[in-house]
């Protein structure tokens, strides 16, 4: 088969419904790069390194605020931020569960529905994500002062900058197959980091509160 | 161009993005105009020096030093009385800070965050505190078991402050806190496995020695960024 894109059964993103049912097998794990797309996998790299760079150099230069804009109906930012995060990860699971079930990697065929659930449970989840980001970005910065701030801190530059890779891997052709499996892999081990390292941390520390 | 959709998906995040930075640039600087001027810029004479803050000129120049000084403050020690309540000692140092209020039947240790000015700390049981540095005073109120007090902590020199001491006594986990005020009175608890709070004998000061239980302790001096409560 053919590295430079993924049969259109595969292609997690297309938009034709009708054509989401897997029969043929997975993209091959991780071959080496055919010539022609190495310019082109290098050129999403390096847009997406940039976006996770900028991201960790505001959060370490902008002077933390302490506060930020909160959204009604909760009793504190960090509770805001908590549920948001939490919204998001299981989201991811439930973009895990389908990106597999493209993938033909669960015993069952791939319903039609399959791809629309993946596309809008993954829109949904960057969307409550990037609320929870600015808020880190802006009121708390990028710290390092112990193991699990550092940790969430790195894992979120990470992840904004995985999901822009794996974005721009969508809408170009001639990536090879490993690539939107390989990006979508990152952006959801970073994100459930970043709800074990602060959602998790807070309900088992402050407590579970709205 | 193959799909135009995750193209869209990334702008409208950028999009969201860039208006909630709006909107917190602007929430700021409304925040700033009105009540927070006078705090912010003495944040880098406070972590140096919290006693001399108050001299501080508010000029726009002091601002971009607040960066730096925000993520290396130095420990500083605040201990004194609540209005209407028990003592209260607030130890921050870095981005960390610990509290511990003591009226020598109840107590409460909360913990948490400060970005050198202002201070954000909670507990397990959802007790909370909010203080601003400034003026050589932490000033803020805290909430615990429901009730609500203010507070202007002066900043305490040694030995006055915050201990604490922990160990295993007869198999049960003891954890003890004393307030020292900077007249030299104190107040300290303790409990066992997390039971009831028992009022505490003081501490030696400067060597920090005390009997708990029936068991000899050494109270030390709470560092917030490697303290486990």
């Amino acid at each position: 088969m053919s590295y430079d894109a993924p049969p259109p059964s595969q292609q997690p993103f297309d938009d034709s419904a009708a054509s989401a049912y897997v029969s043929g097998p997975p993209a091959p794990a991780a071959p080496p790069i055919p010539p022609s797309a190495a310019p082109a996998v290098l050129g999403v790299l390096l847009i997406g390194a940039a976006v996770s760079v900028v991201l960790g150099v505001f959060g370490r230069l902008h002077t933390p605020t302490g506060v930020s804009i909160n959204v009604a109906g909760f009793s504190g930012p960090l509770e805001v931020k908590v549920w948001l995060a939490t919204l998001a990860a299981t989201l991811a699971v439930v973009q895990l569960v389908s990106a597999l079930t493209m993938y033909g990697k669960l015993p069952f065929r791939s319903p039609g529905w399959i791809g629309p659930l993946h596309r809008w449970s993954g829109r949904l989840a960057f969307i409550a994500a990037v609320p929870v980001a600015m808020h880190c970005l802006y009121a708390l910065g990028l710290q390092s002062y112990d193991t699990r701030v550092l940790i969430h801190s790195l894992a979120g530059c990470l992840f904004f900058g995985a999901f822009t890779v794996k974005m721009l891997s969508l809408s170009r052709s001639g990536l090879p197959g490993w690539v939107l499996p390989t990006f979508g892999g990152i952006v959801f081990t970073g994100l459930t980091v970043l709800w074990l390292t602060s959602s998790l941390w807070f309900f088992t520390t402050v407590g579970v509160r709205f | 161009m193959k799909l135009k959709g995750p193209l869209v998906t990334l702008g409208v995040g950028g999009v969201l993005a860039g208006a909630i930075l709006v909107a917190n640039v602007a929430f700021s600087q409304a925040k700033s105009s009105s009540t927070q001027q006078a705090a912010a810029s003495v944040a880098p004479a406070a972590a140096a020096s919290p006693s001399a803050s108050a001299s501080a000129s508010a000029s726009a120049s002091a601002a971009p030093a607040a960066s730096t000084a925000a993520v290396s403050l130095a420990q500083v020690t605040y201990a004194g009385k609540v209005n209407g309540g028990g003592s209260l000692s607030v130890v921050l140092k870095g981005a960390s800070g610990i509290a511990y209020l003591c009226d020598g039947k109840n107590e409460a240790w909360l913990w948490g965050s400060t970005d050198g000015t202002a201070v954000n700390l909670k507990n397990r049981t959802g007790d909370t505190l909010t203080a601003t540095r400034g003026g050589g005073k932490l000033t803020g109120s805290l909430t615990v078991h429901g009730t609500t007090w203010t507070f202007a902590l002066p900043v305490a020199k040694k030995p006055s402050g915050l201990y604490r001491a922990t160990a295993k006594v007869r198999g049960a986990s003891v954890v003890a806190g004393w307030v020292v005020l900077p007249d030299g009175s104190q107040v300290g608890a303790w409990t066992a496995d997390g039971g009831p709070t028992t009022p505490a004998p003081p501490i030696e000061l400067g060597s920090g020695a005390v009997t708990v239980d029936g068991a000899p302790l050494t109270a030390a001096t709470v560092d917030p960024e490697t303290t486990t409560l």
